[in-house]
């Protein structure tokens, strides 16, 4: 196993993520659903789809949560990864290797 | 549920274009398959933080998986409505047209109101139309709501289970994988099936409210709904029937082979301690005698048509096969004649040559035309056996005068599907044809009975008739003027009365020339005699429908051929 892998793995697993949620937070999905009363006024179509816009906006928004979250964990451990090698070899006087 | 001033404001364009928006938010959530995958931890990395985070990956993708899933769903679902939106809002534009066209006016409320300037004046016909009309208007009125409702509550079905998450994102992992599992759970479920009982207009105004894909979905998959639905287009309908004629005749083999297996082993009837076949008290020979009728009728059917046709009705329920085939195009044919037989007649033994006949009389019409200069014109004559007539086996068989000929109620029976038959040409078209029955026979009691119920019938020809179900010709509710009646010399059907006075005695019809001689086109026509040659080639009797047919009544040869019942004022109430 490379210990080198691991940390550089991990931060770019949490970059992407990060990638991943920011683009996930652009989407604007409840536009059509919200407009749908406009296009077919005066049934349960229209409620339906006031519904599922709200739906929407707050199923989104958690997944953008989640999402941001595990960017945030990955990043974070990479780093602690990295900083616990750096201690770990300043712990290390090279003479002993 | 919406209503018809809610209707009016659907917007296909908008439903369309907001289909578009979802596909290409779909198109970006599932291009971010990239970033899900890249966002995996390494596998390098093991432990109890590993498993967390491999848990919490797997619940982020399941979570944009669904979410793609939905908006799928709704986009097929809108693509859907958008098209179903635009027949309904289609119908309506037309019956508003139709409504405007007679001066009436349809409410945002769904009610038709009467609009007619002040000062207006109509003619009796045209204030017996409207009346007609204001009936058909309530009907297009009823379908549009009716087929609106649904596309909205088919939509919305989609949309609430988007919401309550309960659109299955399929099976794998990838986002691709459950935008395909959301279009099949998009798709309408099921096209709205006809009104159960509806009129003729009510069918016509049900099919104009469905997309091409929405017909043709249910022609395929549900043509036993579609081929004996008056008001809908022939077209449709000969489709549906064909489409179905395969199975019937399938399953009639089948019966048949049940039915010979019962008739060869009557021990094995017998262990059930009788000769009864059925739950209707049938015995084992009924059943066999039953079934290769039926075979055999499906079967003429199916020789009648297979060189072209309108296959207009298939109905292998009841006693008997009915059955109905055009020669030329219902759906466009400037005159459309429809033949009704007498008694005795089954499709097993008669349609082939009905159909024969009937074509023969659409090319007498089309000479007629011609040359009248009228050749532009085109015609289409229906040999209908759509009802079941009595034979003489129903009587003598038991001795029950009930079913026998002398009876009216299979006429009545009969003339109330031939009522809805010749109402649905007339609700299936969006012009008015000339439309013409000719009736023979028991078939002429029948069509007496049918045109009593009201219709749209232009002209009506019986012959060798024993009566028309009244006695008085306006019953018919044809224009004064174009009821015919002919009998052939030797006819002594055409002189019982036996279902009102004797139609030739009738005041109000005109008698048609049944003798051989010149017919105005110059040519040399035969005499009928007796009870079965109205129809055949080359007579005046057939020359005379072929004018009438083509709407030229000025063509018509009359006569005063009477028989000897009309002589000596026969009143016979019974002819066996």
């Amino acid at each position: 196993m490379s210990l080198v892998a691991v940390p550089e793995g991990l931060r770019a697993a949490g970059q992407s993520a990060a990638g991943l949620a920011d683009q996930l937070g652009a989407v604007n999905l409840a536009g059509p659903a919200d407009a749908l009363g406009g296009w077919l006024p005066g049934g349960a179509a229209a409620a339906a789809g006031d519904e599922l816009a709200t739906v929407w906006q707050v199923r989104l928004a958690d997944l953008v949560r989640q999402v941001d979250s595990h960017a945030t964990a990955l990043s974070g451990a990479g780093d602690t990864f990295h900083g616990q090698d750096e201690n770990n070899a300043a712990g290390l006087p090279r003479g002993v290797r | 549920m919406p209503g018809i001033g809610d209707v009016r404001r659907w917007s296909p364009g908008g439903l369309d274009s907001g289909a578009g928006v979802l596909l290409a938010r779909r198109t970006t959530l599932v291009e971010l398959q990239d970033e899900l995958d890249a966002s995996v931890h390494p596998t390098q990395w093991v432990g109890d933080a590993a498993d967390a985070a491999r848990t919490r990956h797997t619940q982020m993708s399941e979570a944009l998986r669904r979410l793609v899933a939905q908006v799928e769903a709704m986009r097929t679902a809108m693509i859907g409505a958008a098209d179903s939106a635009g027949a309904v809002l289609q119908a309506l534009r037309e019956a508003d047209e139709l409504a405007a066209r007679y001066y009436f006016h349809i409410g945002d409320d769904g009610v038709v109101r009467e609009a007619v300037p002040d000062g207006l004046m109509m003619s009796e016909d045209d204030a017996a139309d409207r009346g007609r009309l204001l009936a058909e208007l309530v009907d297009r009125v009823e379908q549009v709501l009716r087929t609106a409702t649904d596309v909205d509550a088919e939509l919305a079905r989609v949309l609430r289970a988007a919401a309550r998450d309960e659109i299955d994102d399929g099976t794998g992992a990838a986002l691709l994988g459950a935008s395909v599992a959301g279009i099949g759970q998009g798709q309408d479920q099921a096209v709205l099936p006809p009104p159960g009982g509806g009129s003729p207009a009510d069918n016509n105004a049900y099919w104009d409210t469905l997309t091409e894909a929405q017909r043709k979905d249910l022609i395929d998959q549900h043509p036993e709904l579609v081929g004996n639905l008056d008001g809908i287009p022939a077209a449709a309908r000969d489709d549906a029937n064909r489409t179905r004629l395969p199975a019937e005749i399938v399953a009639a083999e089948a019966e048949l082979a049940r039915a010979q297996h019962a008739f060869d082993n009557p021990s094995l009837a017998s262990q059930f301690g009788q000769l009864v076949a059925g739950d209707l008290g049938t015995t084992v020979d009924d059943d066999l005698r039953r079934a290769e009728e039926k075979l055999a009728a499906l079967r003429a059917v199916e020789r009648a048509t297979e060189n072209g046709g309108q296959l207009l009705v298939l109905d292998s329920s009841g006693e008997m096969v009915k059955a109905a085939v055009a020669a030329g195009d219902v759906d466009t044919a400037d005159h459309v004649s429809v033949s009704v037989p007498g008694m005795t007649t089954t499709v097993q033994q008669n349609l082939e040559s009905q159909v024969d006949q009937t074509a023969a009389l659409r090319e007498q019409t089309d000479d007629q035309l011609r040359a009248q200069g009228r050749g532009g014109e085109t015609v289409a004559t229906v040999a209908w056996l759509g009802y079941e007539p009595p034979g003489w086996g129903s009587f003598t068989d038991d001795w029950d005068i009930t079913d026998t000929v002398a009876t009216s109620g299979q006429a009545e029976e009969g003339g109330a599907s031939l009522a809805g038959f010749v109402n649905g040409v007339d609700a299936s078209r969006a012009d008015d044809p000339h439309l013409t029955t000719l009736a023979h026979s028991y078939g002429s009691t029948t069509a007496g009975y049918g045109l009593q119920r009201g219709t749209g019938v232009d002209d009506a020809v019986f012959y060798g008739s024993p009566g028309l179900g009244t006695s008085d010709v306006a019953d018919l509710g044809v224009t004064p003027g174009h009821v015919y009646v002919a009998e052939a010399q030797g006819d002594p059907v055409a002189d019982l009365g036996t279902f009102g006075t004797d139609p030739n005695l009738l005041p109000g019809v005109t008698h048609l020339s049944t003798q051989a001689g010149v017919s105005p086109d110059g040519v040399d026509r035969t005499a009928s005699s007796g009870h079965s040659e109205y129809t055949r080639d080359g007579t005046m009797s057939q020359y005379n429908q072929s004018t009438i047919v083509a709407g030229m009544p000025d063509r018509v040869v009359t006569g005063t051929d009477v028989g000897a019942g009309d002589g000596v004022g026969l009143g016979v109430r019974s002819w066996f």
